[in-house]
C-alpha cells in the first residue's frame, strides 16, 4: 500500500467540498431513484456536465453517491405505491407493497434501506481487496491480451444485456461506429464525417449520453403522458402511513435475522455486479428466487421483510463491483460504470490497470468514498426517505419537460458548443427508436467508449508483430484463450438462450407475485 | 401477416436496407480504402461497426425471435413516429431562442407549452411552475459557476 498515497486521499476526501456533493450526490440520488421512470444512469447523465465544475474528489462523491443513492432510492416507490423506481427494484414490489398494505410501510422502507446499505459495504470491502491484485495481473497484459479482454467485454455486453442476443450485439456495432466517428486516435486523420467539420472531433461523450440515456426516456415518457397509458396510482393515502409515528418500525433482532437473506444478496449482487452485462436487476431477482427457494418458511412473497432483504442486499451489492471491470482493465462493465469511467476522463484521468500507480490517490479517495457513501445513504436514507415516498407522486407532466430542458442545459453546458444541443436531440431520438424496437442501450454507450482503445491496441499489435495479422491476434496464448473464450460466449448465449431465460427470472416471479 | 411489419422479422428488415445503404456509403468513400502509415485501413474500424450491425440486422431475419414483436410495438400506432420529433422539435426551438433571448426568457414559456400539452391542470399551476422553476434552476447554476445562455439579458446579469 502506498501509505503517502493513501495520506493524500484522505486529505482529498475529507474536506468540506468533498463532503457536500457527496450528501448532495445521495440527496439527488435516492429522490431521483424514487421517481418512477428515472433511473441512475438518468440521473448520472445529467449531473456529468456538473460534475466538470468540481474536482476530482467532488465529481466521485457527487456521481457515486447518486448511484448508491438512486439503488436505495428504487425502493422506495416500490414499497410505497408497488411501482419500481428503477427495474432494480422490481423485486421488492412483492413483498414491500405487501407490507404497505398491511400497514408496515416503514418497516418495509427500513428493512430495504438496511439490508442494502449492509450489502453495499460489504461488496465495496471485497472491491477494495480484489480490484488492486487484478489491476496486478493486468498490467502484465499486452496490446493482444487488452484487445481480446476488450472483445470479451462487448460480446459479454452484447450477449447478456437483453433477450435477444442479435439486438445487443447490433447495439455494440452502433457504439463501435459512433466511436469512429471524427479522427482515428493513432494518427489523427479525419474519417467518417459525412463531409461534415463539425464532426471532425467525434462526438462527444456528454451529448451522447445525455441524448442516449435521458431525452430517450423523456421522449418515451413524454409519449405515454400523451397517451394517457399511465396508469393511476393505486394507494395515495398509503404514504401517510409511513408518516405515523404509530407505524411499526425495525427492531435490531428484526434485522439481525435477515443475515442469510442479506448474505446472499451480498454474494450474488458481487459476482453479478462483477461481470459486465448483467447488472442490478439480474442480481436482484437472483437472490431474491435464491432466498424463496431456500427458506420457504419465511414466506417470501407474501409481505416479508426477508424478501426485501434478499432484493435490495442484491441490487445494492452490484454498486461497488460494477466498477471493478473498470479499474482493473479500464473497460467499463455496466453503463453506469461507463459513465463514471467517462467523468474520471473528463477529469483528464484515465481508467486503467496503470491507474493504480499514476493516480494511486485517485483510486484510494473512491474506496473511501465509496464507503462514506454508505454511511451518507444510511443518513439520509433514515431521515428522508418518508419524506421521498411522496417524491414518486410528483406527476410525469411536470418533471419531463424540466428534465428535457436539464438535458439541453447539460449538453450546451459542457463545451458550450450549439452542435452538441442538435447532436444530443437526433442521439435522442436514436434511443427513442431503440427503446422502442428492444435494442438495449448500455452496450452503444460502452462500445462507444472502448471503440479507441480498441483500435489503438489493435494497431500497437499490429505495430509490434511488423503488419502481421496472424502475430497481432493470436501470438499469445492468453489472446488465444481470451478469443476462444469471446466465441463459447456467442455460441453459449445463443444456443442456450441465456438472455432470454435471464429475462424471465423477472418475469417468473411477476406471475408467481401475483 | 398484417402484423408482420411490427415483427423483429420486419425490424431487421428495415435496419438490413438501412445500414447496407450507410455501407454501401462508407465502402465507395476515397478515405475508407486510404492505407495509413502503419498499414492500417482507415476504413477498417467503421467498417467494423457497420459490418457487425449488418450482420447482427440480418440475423433478426432468421432467429428464433423473428415472429416475436418488440412489447413497445404491439400497440403501437403512427402518431408514436411524429409525436416524439415534434417534442424534439419544440426543444430545440427552446433552444434556439434560449441562445437569442437567454435561458431566463426562452425557458418559461417551453415549459409552460409542454406541460399544457402533457396535460398539467390547473394551468395557473402550470403558469407558476413555468416561472419558478428556470429561476431556481438559473439561480442554482449561476451559484455553482456554470452560465447558462443570457440573451437580451445579458446586462442585467
Amino acid at each position: 500500500m502506498q501509505i503517502e498515497a493513501f495520506y493524500d486521499a484522505l486529505a482529498l476526501v475529507f474536506t468540506v467540498q468533498t463532503m457536500f456533493w457527496l450528501l448532495i450526490g445521495v440527496f439527488l440520488g435516492v429522490g431521483l431513484g424514487a421517481i418512477p421512470g428515472l433511473t441512475a444512469s438518468t440521473g448520472i447523465a445529467l449531473m456529468l456536465p456538473l460534475s466538470f465544475t468540481l474536482d476530482i474528489t467532488g465529481a466521485l462523491g457527487l456521481l457515486i453517491g447518486l448511484y448508491k443513492g438512486a439503488v436505495f432510492g428504487g425502493s422506495i416507490s416500490a414499497i410505497s405505491f408497488a411501482t419500481p423506481g428503477a427495474p432494480d427494484s422490481a423485486a421488492t414490489v412483492y413483498d414491500g407493497y405487501k407490507l404497505t398494505k398491511k400497514g408496515k410501510g416503514r418497516k418495509a422502507i427500513l428493512t430495504a434501506l438496511y439490508s442494502s446499505v449492509t450489502a453495499d459495504t460489504a461488496s465495496d470491502i471485497v472491491v477494495i481487496l480484489v480490484a488492486p491484485t487484478i489491476a496486478l495481473l493486468a498490467l502484465q497484459f499486452g496490446p493482444t491480451e487488452r484487445l481480446w479482454l476488450m472483445v470479451v467485454a462487448i460480446t459479454l455486453l452484447g450477449t447478456l444485456s437483453g433477450r435477444h442476443l442479435a439486438k445487443g450485439m447490433l447495439s455494440a456495432g452502433i457504439g463501435l461506429f459512433l466511436g469512429t466517428i471524427g479522427a482515428d486516435p493513432v494518427s489523427n486523420v479525419a474519417r467518417n464525417t459525412f463531409g461534415q467539420d463539425w464532426l471532425r472531433d467525434g462526438i462527444h461523450l456528454v451529448p451522447l449520453v445525455i441524448g442516449i440515456f435521458a431525452m430517450s426516456q423523456m421522449l418515451d415518457q413524454g409519449l405515454e403522458l400523451l397517451r394517457k397509458t399511465r396508469k393511476g396510482q393505486q394507494v395515495e393515502k398509503s404514504t401517510k402511513d409511513l408518516f405515523g409515528k404509530s407505524s411499526e418500525g425495525l427492531t435490531f433482532r428484526e434485522y439481525l435475522s435477515c443475515w442469510r437473506e442479506m448474505g446472499i444478496g451480498i454474494g450474488v449482487g458481487t459476482f453479478v455486479g462483477a461481470l459486465p452485462g448483467l447488472g442490478a436487476t439480474v442480481a436482484a431477482f437472483m437472490s431474491y428466487g435464491i432466498a424463496k427457494q431456500a427458506f420457504p418458511e419465511k414466506k417470501i412473497g407474501e409481505g416479508s421483510i426477508h424478501g426485501i432483504a434478499a432484493a435490495e442486499a442484491g441490487n445494492n451489492a452490484t454498486v461497488g463491483p460494477t466498477l471493478v471491470p473498470l479499474l482493473a482493465f479500464g473497460i467499463p462493465g455496466s453503463a453506469t460504470a461507463a459513465l463514471i469511467g467517462a467523468a474520471l476522463i473528463l477529469q483528464g484521468i484515465t481508467p486503467s490497470p496503470r491507474m493504480f500507480s499514476l493516480h494511486a490517490e485517485v483510486i484510494y479517495a473512491l474506496f473511501i468514498i465509496l464507503i462514506l457513501g454508505n454511511f451518507a445513504n444510511l443518513g439520509i436514507g433514515r431521515m428522508f426517505a418518508f419524506v421521498y415516498a411522496r417524491l414518486g407522486q410528483v406527476p410525469g407532466e411536470v418533471l419531463v419537460p424540466i428534465i428535457m430542458v436539464m438535458a439541453v442545459i447539460g449538453a450546451f453546458a459542457a463545451r458550450g458548443d450549439p452542435a452538441d444541443v442538435y447532436m444530443m436531440l437526433g442521439l435522442g431520438f436514436l434511443g427513442f427508436l431503440m427503446r422502442r424496437v428492444g435494442i438495449p442501450e448500455a452496450p452503444l454507450v460502452i462500445t462507444f467508449l472502448i471503440a479507441p482503445l480498441l483500435e489503438e491496441n489493435l494497431r500497437r499489435a499490429l505495430l509490434i508483430n511488423r503488419g502481421d495479422w496472424g502475430g497481432a491476434l493470436f501470438g499469445s496464448a492468453l489472446g488465444i484463450g481470451l478469443a476462444g473464450f469471446a466465441v463459447l460466449v456467442l455460441v453459449i448465449t445463443f444456443r442456450m438462450n441465456v438472455g432470454n431465460r435471464l429475462a424471465q427470472i423477472g418475469h417468473e416471479e411477476d406471475k408467481n407475485g401475483k | 401477416m398484417s402484423n408482420w411489419w411490427r415483427s423483429n422479422q420486419a425490424i431487421g428488415l428495415y435496419l438490413v436496407l438501412i445500414i447496407g445503404a450507410l455501407f454501401a456509403y462508407i465502402w465507395f468513400q476515397p478515405w475508407t480504402h486510404r492505407i495509413m502509415r502503419d498499414g492500417f485501413l482507415l476504413g477498417m474500424m467503421p467498417m467494423m461497426g457497420l459490418g457487425l450491425m449488418l450482420l447482427c440486422a440480418a440475423a433478426m431475419l432468421a432467429d428464433p425471435l423473428r415472429r416475436e414483436t418488440p412489447e413497445p410495438l404491439q400497440d403501437a400506432r403512427p402518431s408514436d413516429a411524429w409525436l416524439p420529433v415534434v417534442m424534439l422539435g419544440g426543444v430545440a426551438l427552446c433552444f434556439w431562442a434560449m441562445a437569442r433571448l437567454g435561458f431566463v426568457l426562452a425557458a418559461p414559456p417551453f415549459l409552460l407549452a409542454f406541460m399544457l400539452w402533457f396535460g398539467l391542470r390547473p394551468v395557473r399551476l402550470a403558469i407558476l411552475l413555468a416561472i419558478v422553476v428556470p429561476a431556481v434552476v438559473f439561480a442554482f447554476f449561476t451559484t455553482l459557476g456554470v452560465r447558462l445562455p443570457r440573451g437580451v439579458l445579458a446586462g442585467f446579469f
